[in-house]
């Protein structure tokens, strides 16, 4: 498998939970994996973005337009990476709007107002799991929910189970709507 | 293993730990206070036989230089290596410095990993390496490698049970400089058997597609030497682009000593040569064959930044183009870019640091902010960083700062910023530095109890250790006590009001005579540390729909002088404030005039006045009122021989005035300054009246009378004295031959006990004694005298005859909270041996040879309120007592004799007007002056129609000023001036006079430093600092408001420390941005025009609610 993603965000959207867990699904699989985190110099609110490469790769770096999926878990962090894209990658964005730039680059948007949709389920702060559910269901990325479901399920402490499984849920089954 | 935090080593220290977790290792770790100390500890383990690591930042290992460059030298016993992450970038650091060059300059052998893989096989090696030589060893990631995730393979733990054992080895330890030079000698063997070992060494290898290269008959166009991270970036792009069997590549991870024998046969093989590496051209330089070389040194590489793949592909076709070995067709792939501005970093919402930055930039907009290296360097974005250095570097910048103005005569405020951890890194020398030599500046610890940018590492004040073990708690408060800080304040800058005022306070401190560094500890948590917040305060903006330029106008800022209590209260109509502003401003002239303009007798008036003012003072409501009465006495007697303002030319008209008192003069004197011609007719011998013979010397010198009333008669007022009006002149002459007259005759008809005995020899009455002891006739009275009465008259005639060695008690039928007399006048005659009897009242007078004998009193008890809101009294029968005594003096009021006026008050004809104890209003000689001005202006309009008034300094809104007006910050609790007095004994020995006035030096101190100025602009400054929008532009008459640059803000009126600035508060959002521009949360976000708060974000600290100086942001209780 080769397979180059770009998770983007800012500090306390758990843009590195979202990332560790496809590094864990990956690796549990037998793939190598490897990829970088950058993040800017404060905690909160400041930009984070995730490289990671799942195959065999020499560097933990995915150049400009080479990346297959891009997760923007913020809308103007999503859109600031799309140039991250290759022709024919698709991006899975956080945005309670549509957006432009569908045609030009020959990518696909996927837009999902993840915001709202935690908010609805009692779980603001899970925007991430909401958007990774989402993505599953776009069968752009070639693990299955369940696969995904249960490395979630491994990494998350006990008492919040429940709830993070049920904003990936949430997500994936939003594709219908 | 030790380490200090900084991105991007801060990991490896944990990482160690979580193995030592999870393989049950007995590893030692710590975080120390900073790197030199961290690479210390490690080195003595390893001279002690263990291997041992030290792990910082780049940075760090500037401050650990020291002992690396000696310890190279004295080398070590068990494995010891240095790592030391760099940062091309750079992202978090303030230096793209390259690690390796300490290979160069320290002699220190450096490993240079291209993965995480690698970097933990070279680790190993490192361990290896150093303890078969005997030297430390560095190995360098680059932040990619720090923060990458990699699948690697470990391989069991080796354990190395090694127990400390230090051999003693003076001539290397503790080698002396001939011994160094024999340990350098020894290095350089080291580094000759090392540079052959890493030639050879796995880790430098030559590569071409993917394989091994082989040696080959043809030379190739292009090789590349690369180290680090980019060899990656390399080999995957060289792959992407389908020219990796082109292009080989040598891999150096060695970096020194350089393995030459391994690049010279490469470099030999390829007609040119590219080296690509991070930070810096530490390969590049040590390659000897030049001209075949592209790199840095030629441009070819940017010398600065990351060589991301996008860089290193950008190089690579540049090259590739030029030598032919890429077509020129091949263009770069292109994304899609969408425009978005980059999200400049930011405090986080509820940050603590944005709570203290706020608070220090509104107490000093104008200071100079030296900050250190933390978080709070991002208090740049609310303007209150002005320079970042490295590490502690902020105090010493502090200090030298203020030296340099020192010695030009100048103080600037300065106030530095440096967060807890960093304090204790380097902070400590510099303080004491400070301290020790003298400098003075606002020092303040942001004490969030972490290390938080780097991600919450404890600091020496936790009493955790990075295990969870025990340590011990180092006090931030102890250390800065023991530094020599005399000024120490701890403050959690939540209360952002009281962190303005403590700032200002320190401030003062650091101006102090006996001044210094002053120090506060700003202690809040870090806001990442407490999950949830103790108080929770919803916010939201008040939205309003934008005002119309018609409001516009109404809105904007006004520089409009409001009234003060003091004038308020003044009955005289003095302008307090403005007299004593000018006193502040030490211009004893304008002073004079200031007080000159409304009446006459600064100097009496200073001296004999029940101040009112200094009662209704705001400053009485902070420490002690202003000492007004002082300071009016000060102006008075030091400048009471300048020259009054011109007065107006003469209009002929003449006006009499009957009644030489305050009043009557008083009168005279503004109707003289307003061109009349004035004619005063005195009764007594003297104009002055009750001045003159009512008022003891001891509380008015008679002199001093007199030159107040020279200045008046200066004016060409004319005095007639001892000229009654009824008895020497009628009134209706005076009609004939004025325009006006004015009657301010008095009160001296002596009111009467009426009881039995009251003309007996030896009663007297008060204002009859006074008036002798004035004129300085002798009266035959002593022994035992009682005095009845409770007002002013009987206290002062109390105490004229314990000067003239009678003794007396004072006899008031009421209580002592119902004493007419000023408190201050009973207190004194209290003290000087007067005493008073409450509660009794005299029934008879008992004669004995037609003199008094005795009186008998009856005693009385308080009944009820009676009609003038004063408790009635009534006596208690058989209550009735005699008490022997000499005299009587019976001091119970007077009222004004009427007799000469043929009819009432009120039947008086026209341009006949009446000022004084004729009116009903107190007693009082501010009183009198006040109606005196107010007659003769009365008069001037009666004569001359609506003429404009005589101007005065201050035009005023009616609108008063109180102490909620007032920035207290502003203004240390100071008492005022302790008024100097003659001793007791010498009081009571004549009629000197008792109080003594202060110094005009102490009088203009009190005005500048203690009068707030109450809602008048004194030009301080401190609007136009402070406005976001430099909108306020001083000008010759006072400020200017740009209306084009304010943005109605309203943080001017908010600031202005005494209320000067008048502009009303809209309670909504007027879209102004102050809030984003200098509070600057991540959870205020402008919408359209207006601020808006992101509930996604807000962590609800409530802090916004204090910074909207429009009232805007409020808290949301539904």
């Amino acid at each position: 498998m080769k397979l180059k993603i770009i998770f983007a965000g800012v500090g306390g959207q758990g843009v590195l939970f979202a990332t560790r867990i496809f590094y864990e699904l990956a690796h549990s699989k037998g793939e190598l994996v490897y990829g970088s985190e950058t993040h800017g110099m404060s905690q909160r609110g400041g930009s984070v973005v995730s490289h990671l490469k799942i195959g065999h790769y020499h560097s933990p770096l995915v150049g400009k337009a080479t990346a297959d999926i891009l997760f923007g878990f913020q809308k103007e962090e999503g859109l600031r990476n799309l140039s991250m894209l290759r022709k024919g990658g698709a991006a899975i964005i956080n945005s309670p709007e549509q957006l432009p730039y569908q045609e030009e680059g020959e990518i696909t948007l996927y837009i999902l107002d993840a915001d709202e949709l935690a908010r609805r389920i009692g779980n603001p702060l899970a925007v991430n799991l909401v958007l990774i559910g989402y993505g599953i269901s776009t069968d752009r990325i070639p693990f299955s929910y369940e696969e995904v479901r249960e490395i979630t399920s491994r990494l998350t402490p006990s008492h919040l189970q429940e709830a993070n499984l049920r904003a990936l849920e949430v997500g994936f089954s939003s594709a219908g709507h | 293993m030790a380490s200090y935090p900084g991105t991007p080593a801060s990991e490896i220290l944990p990482g160690v730990l979580k193995f030592r977790e999870e393989e049950g290792l007995d590893v030692y770790v710590e975080w120390s206070i900073n790197e030199k100390v961290a690479f210390e500890i490690a080195l003595a383990a390893s001279y002690a036989g263990k291997r041992a690591a030290v792990a910082m930042k780049q940075v760090g290992l500037n401050v650990a230089s020291d002992p690396l460059m000696s310890s190279i030298y004295t080398g070590v016993k068990g494995g010891f290596v240095i790592i030391s992450a760099d940062d091309p970038g750079p992202y978090s650091s303030q230096t793209e410095q390259d690690s390796r060059f300490w290979g160069l300059l320290a002699k220190v052998p450096v490993l240079d990993p291209s993965s995480p893989q690698e970097a933990k096989e070279m680790a190993k090696y490192a361990f290896e390496l150093s303890e078969r030589f005997e030297i430390p060893v560095l190995l360098r990631p680059t932040l990619r490698i720090c923060h990458a995730r990699q699948t690697i393979k470990f391989d069991p733990p080796r354990r190395e049970d090694r127990t400390a054992a230090f051999e003693k080895n003076p001539h290397r330890w503790a080698a002396t400089p001939r011994y160094r030079y024999t340990l350098h000698r020894d290095l350089s063997r080291k580094l000759a058997a090392i540079k052959k070992e890493y030639e050879t060494s796995r880790f430098n290898f030559s590569i071409l597609a993917g394989a091994p290269l082989r040696p080959s008959s043809k030379p190739f166009p292009l090789g590349i030497i690369a180290g680090g991270i980019v060899y990656g970036t390399l080999r995957d792009l060289l792959e992407d682009m389908g020219i990796d069997a082109e292009i080989p590549i040598l891999r150096i991870g060695t970096s020194c000593p350089f393995p030459e024998e391994v690049v010279r046969p490469f470099v030999s093989f390829c007609h040119h040569i590219l080296v690509l590496e991070e930070p810096d051209a530490v390969l590049e330089l040590q390659l000897r064959e030049r001209e075949k070389v592209r790199g840095r040194l030629d441009g070819t590489v940017p010398k600065e930044g990351e060589l991301t793949p996008e860089v290193v592909e950008r190089i690579l076709k540049q090259v590739g183009r030029e030598l032919g070995i890429i077509s020129e067709a091949e263009g770069e792939s292109l994304g899609v870019e969408a425009e978005i501005p980059l999200r400049r970093p930011t405090l986080c919402s509820g940050c603590p640091h944005r709570a203290a930055f706020y608070a220090i930039r509104r107490a000093f907009p104008q200071a100079i902010f030296p900050s250190d290296i933390g978080c709070y360097t991002l208090g740049l974005n609310l303007g209150a960083v002005d320079i970042i250095l490295d590490m502690g570097a902020a105090i010493n910048i502090a200090s030298g700062l203020y030296q340099a103005y020192r010695q030009d005569g100048q103080r600037v405020p300065i106030v530095a910023t440096i967060g807890d951890s960093t304090f204790f890194h380097a902070g400590i020398p510099a303080l004491v530095n400070a301290v020790h030599n003298r400098a003075r500046f606002v020092l303040v610890i942001l004490d969030n109890s972490t290390t938080a940018m780097t991600g919450m590492q404890p600091t020496p004040a936790s009493n955790q250790a990075v295990d969870r073990g025990q340590a011990e708690a180092v006090s931030i408060e102890d250390l800065v006590r023991g530094c020599g800080i005399e000024y120490l304040r701890i403050i959690d800058p939540y209360d952002i009001p009281e962190m303005i005022s403590v700032v200002r306070e320190a401030q003062r401190h650091t101006e102090e005579e006996r001044g210094g560094v002053a120090v506060i500890i700003s202690r809040h948590p870090c806001i990442q540390l407490i999950r949830e917040m103790p108080v929770e305060k919803r916010v939201k903006v008040v939205i309003q729909p934008p005002p119309s330029s018609i409001e516009k106008e109404i809105l904007k800022p006004l520089y409009q002088d409001r009234t003060p209590p003091c004038n308020e209260a003044c009955p005289a109509g003095t302008d307090v404030e403005a007299f004593l502003s000018f006193l502040a401003q030490g211009n004893l002239e304008e002073a004079v005039q200031e007080i000159l303009k409304r009446h006459p007798f600064p100097s009496v008036c200073g001296r004999v006045c029940f101040h009112p003012c200094e009662e209704a003072c705001n400053r009485g409501q902070w420490d002690q009122p202003v000492a007004i009465a002082a300071l009016e006495r000060a102006i008075g007697d030091e400048g009471g021989r300048i020259a009054l303002e011109k007065k107006r030319r003469g209009n002929g008209i003449q006006v009499a005035v009957v009644g030489g008192g305050p009043a009557g003069l008083t009168c005279a004197y503004n109707l003289a300054l307003l061109g009349y011609k004035v004619h005063v007719f005195e009764a007594q011998p003297e104009v002055g009246g009750m001045l003159r013979y009512g008022i003891p010397p001891y509380r008015l010198p008679k002199d001093v009378l007199r030159r107040e009333i020279d200045r008046i008669k200066s004016l060409g007022v004319m005095i007639s004295t001892g000229v009654r009006v009824g008895m020497n002149i009628s009134l209706e002459e005076l009609k004939r031959n004025f325009k006006a007259v004015f009657l301010a005759t008095g009160a001296h008809k002596r009111k009467k006990l009426r009881i039995p005995g009251e003309d007996l020899e030896g009663v007297y009455q008060g204002l009859d004694i006074l008036q002798a002891i004035n004129m300085g006739k002798e009266i035959e009275i002593k022994g035992r005298i009682g005095v009845i009465g409770g007002g002013n008259t009987a206290i002062d005639v109390a105490r004229c005859l314990l000067r003239m060695g009678c003794s007396t008690t004072i006899f008031y039928r009421r209580t002592e909270e119902e004493m007419p007399a000023y408190h201050q006048e009973v207190q004194e005659a209290l003290a000087e041996g007067v005493k008073i009897e409450y509660l009794v009242s005299p029934v008879r007078i008992l004669e004995e040879g037609g003199r008094i004998r005795a009186v008998e009193l009856v005693k009385m008890r308080r009944a009820d309120m009676g009609d003038d809101g004063r408790r009635e009294v009534s006596p208690i029968d058989g209550s009735q007592f005699t008490m022997e005594l000499e005299g009587v003096v019976v001091a119970i009021g007077e009222e004004p004799d009427l007799s000469f006026l043929n009819c009432e008050l009120d039947e008086l004809k026209k341009g006949i007007f009446i000022g004084g104890d004729l009116l009903p209003q107190p007693r009082t000689v501010a009183h009198a002056l006040g109606s005196g001005r107010r007659g003769a202006l009365a008069i001037h309009k009666y004569l001359q129609g609506d003429v404009d008034m005589p101007s005065t300094q201050k035009i005023r809104v009616l609108q008063k000023v109180s102490i909620e007006d007032i920035d207290l910050s502003w203004f240390p609790q100071q008492n005022r001036p302790s008024l100097p007095r003659i001793s007791k004994k010498r009081a009571a020995r004549g009629f000197v006079e008792v109080q003594r006035g202060i110094s005009l030096m102490q009088a203009q101190k009190e005005a500048a430093e203690r009068c707030f100025h109450c809602g008048s602009c004194t030009k301080c400054d401190y609007c136009l600092i402070s406005c976001p929008e430099e909108a306020i532009v001083r000008g010759e008459e006072g400020y200017r408001i740009d209306l084009d640059k304010c943005t109605l803000c309203r943080l001017c009126a908010e600031v202005c420390p005494r209320g000067a600035i008048s502009m009303p508060m809209v309670e909504g959002c007027v879209g102004c941005g102050y809030c984003l521009k200098l509070f600057e949360c991540p959870s205020l976000i402008m919408s359209d025009t207006k601020a808006e708060v992101d509930e996604s974000t807000c962590i609800q600290c409530g802090l916004c609610v204090y910074v909207c100086p429009q009232g805007a942001i409020k808290e949301n209780k539904s």
